[in-house]
């Protein structure tokens, strides 16, 4: 039997299937991430899972395996995206635009369901990792530290942060796919 | 995912968009790519003859645009200060860009508070400026000058970089976009891989002779602008740096004959230098891999890590309290009214009178949502001053949280330094519980393990 693709051969060589796999894959951690940071506001959300995933459509070409994970990279155009949606006041919506996608119009029915379908808890998921797995996922990817100041700071190689990330995203997602 | 569910609508919007890009052929979209064909083409027309004339005002320079605006309205005494009167310097330094026009430059800017900031940009006749092309300035094609009395308010956006001055630097601007203009504005724009490039820039000081970098035909030396040790390279990308932000450096200082930079080791694609060589009287040593001169240059012994972040603490009072922001102010920070700032009260023991150092609130908290985050006072204050200081963000949960006081001294462990004294913790202050405190405490103390002024690079 063939192994399943990972994260990057779907965004880099998996095509228009490839995308929407990854898309069914990784919207629930993307969701997850975004509410930690936003709170119970669904329609705020999806507007911004929606122009994170447009946008990460968008640029998938310019993803770089080598620099990072997949996951890592999606998380990153969230996180930039709701920082840039604070400071204006607004998400952007300029990707979904130059890809000619229509804005989602949710009903108050809708609204709720999503809402109780988003329970699943980022921090939760987190806390049930190995602590030393948690504090590397938390520092590089939701804090956006770098390799270096974090194996500086905990005392170890570039190498073993590199490691801990990478294994506490796949529990991560181990975990996600269980509470899906 | 079930009908009803957005997400469901999502993903199948998701797929026809891709499908719709892939029989456009191309994976990504420009940046009109939501107009129709017909506009779309004349668009995209409208600028290549701009763009031409950018590169035609090379030779003429008659396409003169408006001059780059001041953002914000800096203050001498606070931030990077502002320009010092006649502290302002263009290098004679000119670097080809690889698809001709303009060359590219850099002005080094000494401010009234201490720092000096590089600022990259392309080059007409005595001016330093940015092109009205790939986005920037709605594409007028125009040559926009960049006054030598103004500074953006913002830095490490790649085209201007602020620093103490006297340390040595090594940056790179990564996808820095051929107009040279900053991204903030445009964050939804990145051009093509071949229009965008790779900037590596630096100071080596008065010690430096040369640098040596990576290029497509090989590996090459250069040597660097007398006195300053400046030097600046400009390659195409070879490909869109996965960070939005812009570049990064590395700082460091000489000594003697040390050198104390922490150099990327060999394979790191940040930046072109690969290594750099240098000259104390007649030794010759060089850092970082591949230089003519192979003895290495002594590194200094490392720095305490105290004289970053402080250990000793002075026990001093500070007072927290929470400032109530408006409704709006909570709705437009995505938090759930009430929400709350906070302010930190403290009498500072030692006086700040440059950038060189400053004091930062680091906070703990027991919140796991939208907890208050550190901040710094970036500003001059006066020895015994009384200074309140409330924190930039936001936050709805007060349960119990920690705000530790520190001096920083930013000088990156340089012999010489204008800051008044090492780092150390002035105090504590707590909102809520202080029975949290001690587990909080040694949050902190973790985090401060990180430099005032870390390495960019990523």
């Amino acid at each position: 039997m063939s192994e399943e693709p990972s994260d990057e051969e779907l965004l880099t060589g998996g095509g228009v299937q490839g995308f929407g796999l990854l898309y069914e894959r990784r919207y629930p951690l993307i969701r997850g991430y975004l509410r930690h940071r936003v709170g119970p506001r669904p329609d705020l959300v999806l507007d911004l899972v929606a122009e994170t995933f447009a946008r990460a459509l968008e640029r998938r070409e310019q993803f770089d395996a080598q620099r990072g994970t997949a996951i890592g990279w999606l998380l990153g155009i969230a996180h930039h995206l709701l920082v840039d949606a604070v400071r204006r006041g607004r998400v952007v919506d300029e990707s979904r635009r130059r890809l000619g996608m229509e804005r989602i119009v949710v009903q108050d029915a809708q609204l709720e369901l999503i809402e109780r379908d988003s329970e699943f808890d980022l921090q939760r998921a987190l806390w049930q990792l190995p602590a030393e797995q948690r504090q590397a996922v938390e520092e590089r990817v939701l804090e956006e530290e770098p390799y270096t100041a974090i194996a500086t700071r905990i005392g170890c190689s570039e190498q073993v942060v590199r490691k801990r990330v990478s294994r506490g995203l796949a529990a991560l997602r181990r975990s996600i796919k269980e509470n899906a | 995912m079930t009908d009803l569910d957005p997400y469901a609508a999502l993903g199948k919007k998701l797929i026809v968009a891709a499908e719709r890009q892939a029989s456009n052929g191309r994976a990504a979209t420009s940046k009109r790519g939501w107009r129709s064909n017909r506009v779309n083409a004349v668009a995209i027309a409208a600028v290549l003859v701009l763009a031409g004339g950018a590169i035609a005002a090379a030779a003429t320079g008659v396409l003169n645009g408006s001059p780059v605006k001041q953002q914000g309205t800096p203050s001498p005494n606070a931030g990077f200060g502002v320009p010092a009167p006649g502290g302002s310097l263009l290098l004679a330094l000119q670097t080809p860009d690889p698809q001709g026009g303009l060359p590219w430059g850099m002005r080094l800017v000494h401010t009234t508070r201490g720092e000096l900031c590089a600022q990259i940009g392309r080059v007409d006749g005595d001016q330093l400026g940015q092109l009205g092309i790939d986005g920037a300035f709605h594409d007028d094609g125009r040559f926009h000058p960049l006054a030598p009395d103004i500074l953006p308010n913002y830095s490490d956006s790649g085209d201007v970089t602020c620093n103490v001055a006297g340390l040595i630097r090594f940056g790179s601007w990564p996808g820095g976009d051929r107009s040279a203009a900053p991204s903030p504005e445009r964050t939804s724009y990145r051009p093509a891989v071949k229009d965008l490039r790779l900037i590596s820039w630096g100071l080596l000081g008065p010690h430096g002779v040369s640098v040596t970098y990576s290029t497509a035909a090989g590996v090459r030396t250069s040597p660097v602008v007398s006195g300053t040790g400046a030097y600046l390279i400009v390659s195409s990308a070879s490909r869109v740096p996965s960070s939005i932000n812009g570049g990064g450096e590395l700082l460091g200082w000489t000594s003697g004959h040390e050198v104390a930079v922490g150099f990327p080791p060999p394979g790191d694609t940040s930046g072109a230098v690969i290594a750099a060589t240098y000259r104390f009287g007649s030794f010759i040593c060089s850092i970082g891999h591949g230089a003519p001169v192979s003895t290495s240059c002594p590194m200094p012994p490392r720095t305490p890590e105290n004289r970053f972040a402080p250990t000793r603490s002075l026990h001093e009072p500070v007072q927290v309290k929470t400032v109530p922001p408006s409704h709006k102010q909570c709705d437009e920070a995505f938090l759930l009214y009430p929400c709350y700032r906070a302010q930190v009260q403290f009498k500072a023991p030692y006086a700040v009178t440059s950038a060189g150092s400053e004091y930062s609130i680091e906070t703990e908290s027991t919140c796991h949502n939208a907890r208050p985050s550190g901040w710094s006072v970036i500003r001059d204050i006066k020895q015994g001053e009384t200074v309140r200081s409330q924190s930039s963000g936001l936050f709805n949960c007060i349960s119990t949280d920690y705000f530790q006081v520190n001096y920083r001294n930013g000088d990156m462990g340089a012999p010489v330094s204008r800051a008044s004294h090492e780092s150390v913790i002035i105090g504590t202050g707590v909102l809520g519980n202080p029975a949290e405190v001690p587990r909080l405490q040694a949050q902190a103390k973790r985090r401060l393990h990180v430099v005032i002024r870390r390495p960019v690079h990523r």
